[in-house]
């Protein structure tokens, strides 16, 4: 063989191998289509925040893959005896995107930044409001952040003082309200510190871009203790643009679809296979707002309307089977539901004889003498058939008389609030974040819900006191803020029924039941009193309608493990990996 | 007595003359035929459509169009054909309402400016220049935000930043007919300011300004169909076409024609009005 | 000539005071404000476990830096003499739904992004709409008028949000060439620039009709036409010159109104412009970034049409002699 050969054959045989070695070692990427929020700062931590938590940073527990909690960047935890202190000790591996070592401080300091009043508003709280004086901090009640319940003793030790034994609180370790922040970085760069470029993060994921309205990028984070374990090398996440358009012109992998989409969905089948469908812990309500009308005093009238609801022909129409009835707004995925339970079911489901036969009862016979429902909705929910539905559902039905006031949206949120004339109504998703029976029974939901039997006048009475302290705050008077809210609690209890009473006594006794089966059999007594007697939050007594499922299309080559709770999203981007 | 005589004489021979030239563009004519109908169909709508523009049939959602719903329904299964009507009724109603509002603004200042010259003419030409410089889009966002929803803020909103180009435009034609004979003969005969302005300058200027109106319906329209796609136009569930359109966009590829029902009525409209402007602007050029 | 300029540009900065005192009256009278939408639009998904009112109005009541500079804490005139040192500087501040961003790197960012389109969609639609409209004038009258008239007119009668829908529908999926969403590669430019095209080659085509038909009448030309020979093209060309000045004088508008008009497209090919920014911003009550837009638009639209001014008084010697 020539020289000339071997060199041919040489180099031909490195050429075919790197090849090789090129389809071996090409990027996994994964697209999705999703909506973001309006920043990357924690502080803000609502709805689009939780990418944060799917791929960018980790609290101290961790959701696996089955939506077990398990230890995140906490390697071990102690709990005092009476159950409010926690003490975790942190990795000592843990690392930041940009290889710092991370610190019990940086948590410290984030839940800290997360509770600052002077920061990002998030509306929910969750596990945080559990930590002493949190919720004081946070509302501006005290102004010292020393005297918050987190403390970090050393560099890995964190210690977490509630105000009571909650034993949810490690699930809720898993969510965005108490995860740390890169203290460096907000303390050199402030605000900037949470843009792209500067972001620092902890989990999987570290944020590489981020085009407004356009897309973010995620790439792997090389110092996270488990990245050998994190398959994908880098997620794009796609900010607009027609999401079923993109997706069948394989653009992404991973949307969200509804009812609208199915019957293509179904004549094809690749996108047939491709369908996920699964339940989640959201449930559609309707809220009632603050007016005054006596009918409304009347539960026979809330049990009409409700009654007079076909929720089986709208799910099965409506949402062409993407959505089931619920009597609930704590779903069957929530321990210690009563979703299921058919003494619940039996009072409200669908009968229109009784439902008309209670409303005669009230003094409405045929719907005669009903005064006008005002539904409010902004644009979001414009277009959403349910409401459509439950107009003529209740037209038809009960003979009264359905307004839709189509508001634009600042319009909106400033109408909901007021006091109005005549009855007035809006819609809601409600979902629950956790599974676990104190979610939906927080303290301060029971205590609101013990307003629940409030005559008209009383919420007309409330709510001019809420108007009253608005301007106490707005002028700094917090003295008189502070008596206002015990007149508003003295409203309250006035006309507290012994039920709602009956329900507060058992969550207070839940929540010091050490016997996990004993404490769900307290939550789930508790649920069925708010279900039958459809206790809401203060006066807005919710009508609960459908439970919509998530629908989902993914790419056959991908695993993609759901999140129930977070409506839908993966349970982590860190557990996403593509099919062999 | 001749002067009155000569005006007659003059008029019948202008109008007379456009509108022997308007009749030879076969496409105005169909446009004008057309305008016609729509207006008709328009008003009428409430009594011609087949079904209330709001009645839900959800055991028939996204249906095609069939023998029971002709242009097929839309994602809560109302009648599609029934909320274009009602649409059309809608764009009829704020086209013509928003261009009278303009026109009546821009005619009334242009006139005045055109007429009086001097300071007046300094300072309303000022204000139309202002006005011109404004970002007419999004103004009117704002202005639909203050007044709310209704018919009466879109014509405001709309015809806020609207009239400019419609004043401009009469004072400019005022000039050039303001040194006619007649009219010094008018204002020898002791006629006052305004009566010699309506009676004598208006009708002689009103070939452009007819043809102003309907190349301006169209924008306006336009400008309709744009705030309700992005929520800020006629409160639903009143139709209007951007607001089916902006439904039925994402669907395109699987119910096209709820794209292309309400985007085709919305473009034969404005075409339509589009054809007689254009007639219109042949026939009136080849006047100067 | 520089008289001129400086006058125009002072009336300019009058104008854009003008238009900022009543875009800043305005937008302080639109009800609802950031704080509360944003607090609700969250909150709506867990009325049931969150929030009540008296939360809410406490969390009001504390101050931030956002509505230090905006909010019911300073007075009305404060505040607006606050945006303007802001605009005069450049120093804006930071936008409220963007809170790490302020509004200049924003504007920065997306203005050259909607500038861009703007100028490519008018350069295609004067490269299409100029042959269109000098075929239908040659032609007045016959079937080649009426067939392409009548073409141009339809296409761009249609919106251009639903001619983005066809657009992506016919080069994304049915002849599947070119990406439906996306940024950063020049074949992103493609489709957007091509669904805002349309409706300026109708203005374009039909103004060049007029123009040319005008021009065409004038006694020089039909004095060159009826006397025959050579004479005949060279004039014809310089009717044809004559023709294409007062065009000029629509292009100033048209930029600046497809800038702003780009608002639907922007958000259906995921293109990072202005247009999309101010919808969002209307929608979330983002005052210092709805003041800014008004203004910035206010501005282009005001040195478009001084530019185009400028250009029109070289290109035509009879406006030279009157003014306006």
């Amino acid at each position: 063989m020539s020289l000339r050969r071997v060199l041919i054959v040489f180099l031909s045989l490195i050429f075919l191998s790197s090849s090789f070695l090129g389809v071996a070692y090409a990027e996994k990427v994964f697209r999705w289509h999703g909506s973001w929020g309006n920043t990357w700062d924690l502080s803000f931590h609502q709805g689009f925040i939780w990418v944060h938590m799917m791929g960018l940073s980790e609290g101290l527990m961790k959701w696996d893959k089955d939506m077990k909690v398990v230890n995140g960047m906490a390697e071990s935890y102690t709990i005092s005896k009476d159950g409010t202190v926690y003490t975790f000790k942190i990795r000592k591996d843990a690392r930041w995107s940009n290889g710092d070592k991370l610190t019990a401080r940086d948590f410290e300091f984030g839940i800290k930044y997360i509770l600052d009043p002077k920061n990002g508003k998030g509306s929910f709280f969750g596990g945080a409001w559990y930590i002493k004086n949190a919720k004081a901090y946070a509302q501006a009640e005290i102004s010292d952040p020393n005297q918050v319940g987190v403390k970090a003793i050393d560099d890995y030790t964190l210690q977490i003082t509630l105000d009571g034994p909650h034993p949810d609180f490690l699930t809720t370790c898993t969510l965005p309200t108490l995860y740390p922040i890169h203290k460096a970085s907000v303390e050199k760069l402030g605000k900037k510190a949470f843009e792209a470029g500067n972001l620092v993060t902890n989990g999987p994921y570290r944020l590489v871009s981020h085009t407004p309205n356009v897309e973010y990028v995620l790439e792997k984070n090389p110092y996270y203790y488990n990245a050998d374990k994190v398959d994908i090398d880098k997620i794009v996440g796609k900010l607009g643009g027609d999401a079923f358009l993109m997706y069948r012109r394989n653009e992404v992998d991973l949307i969200n679809v509804g009812p609208a989409q199915l019957p293509v969905i179904e004549k094809d089948p690749v996108l047939k296979k491709e369908l996920v469908v699964f339940p989640q812990s959201t449930v559609n309500i309707i809220y009632i707002l603050a007016f005054d009308h006596p009918a409304f005093d009347d539960i026979r009238v809330m049990t009409a309307l409700q009654k007079a609801i076909d929720k089986e022909r709208i799910c099965k129409y409506v949402y062409r089977g993407l959505a089931k009835p619920a009597y609930s707004w704590v779903t069957d995925l929530i321990p210690g539901s009563t979703a299921n339970d058919p003494e619940v079911i039996e009072k409200f489901k669908y009968d229109p004889e009784s439902a008309r036969k209670l409303l005669a009862e009230a003094g409405y016979p045929g719907g005669k003498g009903f005064p006008t429902i005002h539904f409010l909705i902004n644009p979001n929910q414009a277009t959403d058939p349910l409401i459509l539905a439950v107009k003529s559902e209740w037209e038809k039905n009960l003979g009264i008389k359905v307004v839709i006031d189509n508001l634009e949206v600042g319009v909106w949120s400033v109408r909901i609030w007021q006091l109005h004339d005549e009855p007035t109504m809006s819609f809601s998703g409600a979902s629950i974040l956790y599974p676990d029976p104190a979610a939906p029974l927080t303290l301060n939901y029971v205590e609101g819900a013990l307003g629940g039997s409030l005559k008209r006048k009383d919420v007309v009475e409330y709510v001019k006191l809420d108007l009253q302290k608005t301007e106490a705050l707005k002028s700094g008077d917090t003295a008189k803020a502070a008596e206002i809210t015990k007149k508003q609690r003295d409203i309250l209890y006035r006309r507290s029924t012994p039920e709602a009473r009956k329900m507060l006594n058992l969550v207070l006794q839940a929540q010091k039941t050490a016997d996990p089966n004993k404490r769900l059999e307290l939550y789930r007594q508790a649920n069925k009193i708010r279900d039958l007697n459809m206790y809401g939050y203060g006066w807005t007594k919710p009508l609960v309608l459908i439970q919509p499922m998530a629908a989902r299309l993914v790419r056959s080559n991908f695993e993609v493990p759901f999140n129930k709770y977070l409506v839908g999203f993966p349970v982590s981007f860190a557990y996403i990996k593509t099919k062999e | 007595m001749k002067d009155r005589e000569n005006k007659k004489r003059i008029g019948r021979s202008y109008w007379a003359n456009i509108w022997r030239k308007f009749k030879k563009n076969k496409l105005a004519i169909f446009g004008l035929v057309f305008v016609f109908i729509l207006i008709f169909l328009g008003i009428l709508a409430p009594w011609l459509a087949p079904y209330p523009y709001d009645e839900v049939h959800y055991e028939a959602v996204w249906t095609p169009p069939n023998r029971q719903f002709w242009a097929g329904t839309d994602q809560l299964g109302r009648d599609i054909f029934s909320r274009l009507l009602y649409s059309l009724r809608n764009a009829v109603f704020v086209g013509l309402g928003a261009q009278a509002f303009i026109t009546f603004i821009g005619v009334t200042v242009g006139l005045t400016s055109g007429f009086y010259g001097g300071k007046i003419d300094n300072i309303l030409m000022r204000i139309v220049d202002i006005i011109y410089s404004f970002p007419s889009y999004l103004l009117n966002i704002i202005l639909v935000l203050v007044l709310g929803r209704g018919y009466l803020s879109i014509f405001i909103a709309i015809s806020a930043t609207g009239w400019a180009g419609m004043a401009r435009l009469v004072r400019g034609q005022t000039l050039s007919v303001k040194s006619r004979e007649f009219i010094e003969a008018a204002r020898a005969s002791g006629a006052s300011n305004s009566r010699i302005m309506f009676r004598y300058i208006l009708p002689n200027i009103i070939g452009p300004i007819i043809y102003a109106i309907f190349s301006g319906i169209p924008g306006v329209m336009l400008l309709e169909s744009g705030l309700s796609l992005i929520g800020l136009g006629v409160r639903p569930p009143m139709p209007s076409w951007g607001l089916m359109i902006s439904e039925a966009t994402g669907q395109f590829l699987y119910n096209p024609y709820m794209l292309l029902a309400p985007a085709g009525m919305l473009v034969l409209t404005l075409l339509s009005f589009n054809f007689v402007a254009f007639g219109l602007r042949d026939a009136l050029s080849a006047r100067e | 000539m520089t008289l001129y300029i400086v006058k125009r540009l002072g009336w300019i900065v009058f104008n854009l005071l003008v238009l900022s005192l009543i875009a800043f009256a305005l937008i302080k009278s639109v009800p609802g404000s950031f704080l509360e939408l944003q607090i609700l639009l969250g909150q709506a998904g867990t009325t049931a476990t969150g929030l009540t009112v008296s939360e809410i109005d406490k969390i009001k009541g504390v101050e931030t830096e956002m509505m230090k500079r905006w909010g019911e804490t300073v007075p009305l005139w404060e505040q607006y003499i606050t945006f303007i040192k802001g605009v005069v500087t450049l120093n804006m501040g930071p936008s409220f739904r963007w809170p790490t961003q302020t509004i200049e790197e924003i504007i920065a960012r997306t203005f050259p992004v909607s500038f861009t389109i703007a100028i490519l969609a008018i350069t295609i639609a004067v490269f299409i709409g100029i042959p269109l409209g000098v075929i239908a004038a040659l032609k007045q009258n016959t079937w080649i008028d009426y067939l392409v008239s009548a073409l141009v007119m339809i296409v761009s009668a249609i919106p251009n949000y639903v001619m983005a829908v066809f657009v992506i529908f016919l080069f994304s999926f049915w002849i599947p060439i070119l990406p439906t969403y996306g940024w950063g590669h020049p074949k992103n430019y493609i489709l957007p620039v091509l669904a805002m095209s349309f409706g300026p080659i109708g203005s374009i085509a039909g103004y060049m009709r007029t123009s040319l038909l005008d021009a065409l009448k004038q006694d020089y030309v039909r004095t060159a036409w009826a006397k025959g020979g050579n004479e005949r093209y060279v004039i014809f060309g310089h009717a044809m010159r004559n023709s294409l000045i007062p065009l000029v004088t629509i292009l100033g508008p048209m930029i600046s109104h497809l800038i702003l008009g780009t608002v639907f497209v922007e958000g259906m090919f995921g293109v990072p412009g202005m247009g999309q920014y101010f919808s969002q911003a209307a929608n979330s009550r983002d005052y210092p970034l709805m003041m800014a837009q008004t203004v910035i638009f206010g501005l282009i639209l005001m040195i478009m049409n001084l530019v185009v001014d400028i250009i029109y008084f070289f290109l035509d010697p009879r406006i030279r002699v009157s003014r306006r």
